[in-house]
């Protein structure tokens, strides 16, 4: 059964990232070109990954030989680039897991802070020595008074 | 050498009958003294005082008493306006004003008569008056070393404990009470003895199912007691974030062991772990696998964290007994 328009764009958007930096295997490279052609979202979205890709490249420092062969070493070492790929990079490709991550990590944060606001109950040693001195006081010839006063004192303080 | 065998034994017939006597006499004092704790009827003013933080903070009490059950009335002193009564195995306290209900505390009734015998001597200290009557002093001497003592003043007439001092196992006075005045003749009236309607039922004794449905988990048994010492029963009581902590009390006749366990959802609760807010109290003390988070002259506080669930014991014994109690938790 033929898949929708809306339901293709969904599989070929999440792939356009492997696309833009060869990754996709054969079939599924004329897959996603076939649905560009005639798809023009889809081709604007591959368009804007690839801008921000060049962007990201221009915006490198020209004076940082260092930089530029370590990038040139690992690029040597690892054909397969895309699993080394930076996190801006990774970013700039995964457009949409990188405002979900955000927010969730905005979400996230709140939460901590606000749960580290709210006051929970108090409960301190004396609402354990109280307890305790009326628990004595059941006892024979506990001296129930001062074991009552004490008892007293100490869930003043709780 | 006949006539010093005979002489002997003259001396030990009419000689050892006064020692063992004496000691029955303050036994039997001691008996009679338990019996009328659940007999006498009177009414009098008692003057009382505990040792708080070095202090001595004092209060005046009007008691009533009518046949074991018993109505305080603090008069003066930090807990001015409070009512405490014992009545039909339970202890309420009615606070003065500031809160609407009070706190309750229903226990079993037991005889601890055998068990104080057991782990303390009672022995005749002379003679006093008290109130304007002459009283037997009896001091209650631990068998087990460690452990706190009393002295009591029993009433000659009718055995009624007039005046207790009580001393921590360090050997510290750490509480004085006694009757100023006293009237054997007066009849306190029932209603004095009655638990007014908005008392909630806050704690109270209970079996092993019903602390397990109400704590949320099943309470750890301590597999090591100090000697004398023997479990009295399962307590709970709710905390301020509405989850409740189970008190297992040890009597030994005459003090009491408390072994507090509880999953520490409340601020201030004695969590070990991070995440569950601050202590109750800054450690003032170390010991392997426990921390002193308190030190009172009537107990001392230990506290240590077995899985999830936060241990306290309390009581006036030696470090070492406490910790050995919460050691063997573990």
């Amino acid at each position: 059964m033929k898949k929708s328009s809306h339901e293709n764009c969904a599989e070929i958007v999440g792939r356009l990232a492997d696309y833009s930096v060869g990754k996709t295997s054969t079939r599924l490279r004329r897959k996603i070109e076939d649905h560009i052609a005639s798809c023009p979202n889809c081709s604007r979205e591959l368009e804007v990954l690839i801008r921000t890709a060049t962007l990201i490249e221009e915006n490198i420092p020209a004076d940082a030989p260092d930089l530029w062969n370590a990038i040139a070493s690992r690029l040597q070492t690892k054909p397969t680039h895309l699993k080394t790929a930076s996190p801006i990079l990774w970013l700039a490709r995964h457009k949409l897991h990188s405002v979900a991550t955000g927010v969730v990590v905005l979400i996230t944060l709140g939460a901590l802070i606000f749960s580290n606001t709210q006051k929970a109950p108090e409960i301190g040693s004396s609402t354990y020595f109280s307890h305790h001195a009326t628990m004595s006081l059941a006892e024979p010839f506990a001296d129930k008074a001062a074991l009552g006063l004490l008892s007293l004192i100490e869930s003043k303080q709780e | 050498m006949r006539k010093i065998i005979v002489c002997a034994l003259i001396f030990t017939i009419f000689a050892a009958p006064k020692s063992v006597l004496a000691a029955m006499s303050a036994r039997e004092i001691v008996e009679r003294a338990y019996a009328s704790e659940k007999n006498a009827t009177f009414q009098g003013v008692m003057l009382t005082s505990v040792l708080v933080n070095s202090k001595l903070v004092s209060a005046k009490v009007k008691v009533y008493r009518s046949h074991g059950k018993t109505r305080m009335e603090y008069l003066t002193g930090p807990a001015a306006g409070t009512v405490i009564i014992e009545n039909n195995n339970s202890v309420i306290t009615i606070p003065a004003k500031e809160t609407p209900q009070g706190t309750y505390l229903q226990y079993k009734a037991s005889n601890h008569l055998d068990q104080l015998l057991e782990n303390y001597t009672p022995k005749l200290a002379g003679s006093q008056s008290i109130a304007s009557r002459n009283c037997y002093v009896i001091k209650l001497e631990p068998r087990f070393s460690g452990n706190p003592t009393s002295k009591i003043w029993v009433d000659k007439g009718n055995y009624v404990i007039l005046k207790i001092d009580r001393y921590a196992s360090n050997g510290k006075l750490v509480s004085l009470s006694q009757y100023a005045n006293i009237d054997f003749s007066a009849r306190p009236p029932d209603s004095l003895f009655s638990v007014p309607a908005n008392t909630g039922k806050l704690s109270a004794r209970k079996s092993l199912e019903e602390v397990h449905k109400e704590v949320g988990f099943m309470p750890l048994k301590p597999k090591y007691t100090p000697k004398g010492y023997s479990f009295e029963g399962y307590y709970t009581k709710a905390m301020p974030c509405g989850l409740s902590f189970v008190a297992l009390k040890y009597v030994n006749g005459l003090n009491t062991i408390s072994v507090f366990e509880s999953k520490c959802p409340c601020r201030g609760a004695p969590c070990v772990s991070k995440g569950h807010g601050r202590r109750i109290g800054k450690c003032g003390g170390r010991v392997p696998g426990a921390c002193m988070l308190a030190d009172r002259p009537q107990a001392r506080m230990f506290c240590s964290k077995v899985g999830d669930i936060a241990i306290v014991v309390v009581g006036d014994a030696p470090t070492s007994e406490l910790v050995k109690i919460i050691e063997s938790l573990k």
